[in-house]
């Protein structure tokens, strides 16, 4: 067996790698926070619907639409994914401080980390200034919008008006 | 082969401006991860933010540490286990804070982070026990993908892969936008049975890696398995697992045994 070869050659392996596991298991029970390296691979595992409204960001550059199908996936998802995220983020930026000095506080650790470790600069100008740079655009005009979708008919069809997002116009 | 498989997908990152250099950040966002939280005790997400010599530092460090790594080895230097560990250490601070400067996710990053500690030692023993280590944790990572599967929910759910693809294309399926590609994924978001079969294939090719906790011999179904994996997610979900291209090293070289190691 290959733990009782590993133990004859070196038992600190043997613990090291018990305890990853060990870790590993924990983490996939608990479904909630990971511990880099020891991860949890549930990617799509949750439910996806078709009939569900799915809410998407646009980017007006100078009162045009950037054409998403137009650009690399990279590209397309290092500005809408950060665009949502940095939305997201911004509504409640000390949430994940919170959650994890709640984990860290069971062992005795809740000095460690302090709050304005997660303390930043957030303002729209320079993200949505980030984001042109990024693009390598030379607009001189910004808009974030979205709009809700349902699927109907073959196609991804607005069911909503479109609405502003929380992030300032950039002019 | 481990050092060629990183320049060519850690290339692939610089092509596409997945380094902090070329992100030049402004903003970071946390993840629930406790190693990640005490990451964050050190200032470095701060600090990448506004210093550009810092981001440079680290995209130096990172593309250069690994092919350094593989050619002491190689050459059996002394410097070489320090380097090991270094990179160890280093990989894993690199990938999480690329991850929360980034949409790029932390787990493709896993063999940047856990490979180096191949290469701590010289004995051929240990690189075979490091090996066969990696191995079994791979096949833990991969089985229980599609384990969490089942869990979830997912693996029930007919609407599941067409709801993914919609969730996965949504912003290009709403721009109106035509071409064979978007075609293909409205095909598969229209043909959900179809979609569900997709899904359920990525389910069973995740848990026969399973097989491998009990023997060697399907070891090359598996490394074909896991390349054929890579492949559909980079052209059909459009997402890059390139990076656990090393893990496949392990499904080829698990063949060879030691010869005084009798198995049992």
């Amino acid at each position: 067996m290959f733990l009782k070869q590993l133990y004859q050659y070196n038992k600190y392996w043997v613990a090291v790698f018990l305890c990853f596991l060990f870790f590993f298991f924990y983490i996939n029970y608990k479904w909630g926070v990971v511990a880099t390296p020891v991860y949890q691979y549930g990617m799509f595992s949750g439910k996806y619907r078709i009939k569900d409204t799915v809410t998407i960001y646009k980017i007006i550059l100078d009162d045009k639409e950037l054409k998403p199908a137009k650009i690399h996936f990279t590209t397309k998802d290092m500005l809408f994914t950060m665009l949502e995220k940095y939305e997201n983020y911004k509504a409640s930026p000390m949430q994940v401080y919170k959650t994890m000095q709640a984990v860290v506080s069971k062992f005795g650790l809740s000095n460690v980390v302090s709050a304005d470790k997660y303390k930043q600069n957030l303002r729209d100008s320079l993200f949505t200034k980030w984001l042109l740079e990024y693009f390598k655009s030379g607009a001189s005009k910004v808009q974030i919008i979205h709009q809700k979708y349902l699927w109907q008919q073959n196609n991804l069809k607005a069911v909503l008006p479109e609405q502003n997002t929380s992030i300032e116009i950039y002019r | 082969m481990y050092a060629t498989i990183f320049i060519v997908v850690a290339g692939w990152y610089l092509y596409h401006r997945l380094s902090f250099t070329q992100i030049a950040p402004v903003f970071f966002v946390p993840k629930p991860d406790i190693t990640g939280h005490f990451i964050f005790a050190t200032g470095l997400q701060q600090a990448l933010v506004v210093h550009s010599w810092l981001r440079l530092l680290f995209d130096v460090l990172f593309y250069s540490l690994t092919p350094l790594l593989i050619c002491c080895f190689i050459k059996k230097r002394k410097l070489t286990i320090a380097l090991a560990w270094l990179s160890f250490i280093f990989n894993i601070f690199y990938c999480y804070l690329l991850s929360c400067m980034s949409f790029v996710s932390k787990e493709p990053f896993i063999a940047w982070m856990l490979f180096p500690l191949m290469f701590t030692g010289f004995q051929t023993k240990g690189f075979y026990f490091k090996l066969h280590i990696l191995r079994i944790l791979f096949i833990l990572f991969f089985a229980t993908a599609g384990l969490w599967k089942l869990r979830g929910g997912g693996a029930f759910n007919v609407e599941q892969f067409s709801g993914i693809l919609l969730h996965q294309y949504a912003t290009v399926l709403s721009s109106g936008e035509a071409g064979w590609f978007v075609q293909l994924i409205k095909y598969l978001i229209n043909h959900t049975l179809l979609s569900f079969v997709l899904y359920w294939l990525v389910i069973l090719a995740e848990l026969l890696f399973l097989i491998g906790l009990f023997t060697k011999k399907y070891d090359k179904l598996l490394l074909w398995i896991l390349i054929g994996f890579i492949v559909f997610d980079y052209f059909l979900m459009e997402i890059n697992y390139f990076s656990w291209l090393p893990f496949s090293l392990l499904f080829y070289f698990s063949k060879y045994s030691i010869p005084d190691l009798k198995e049992e």
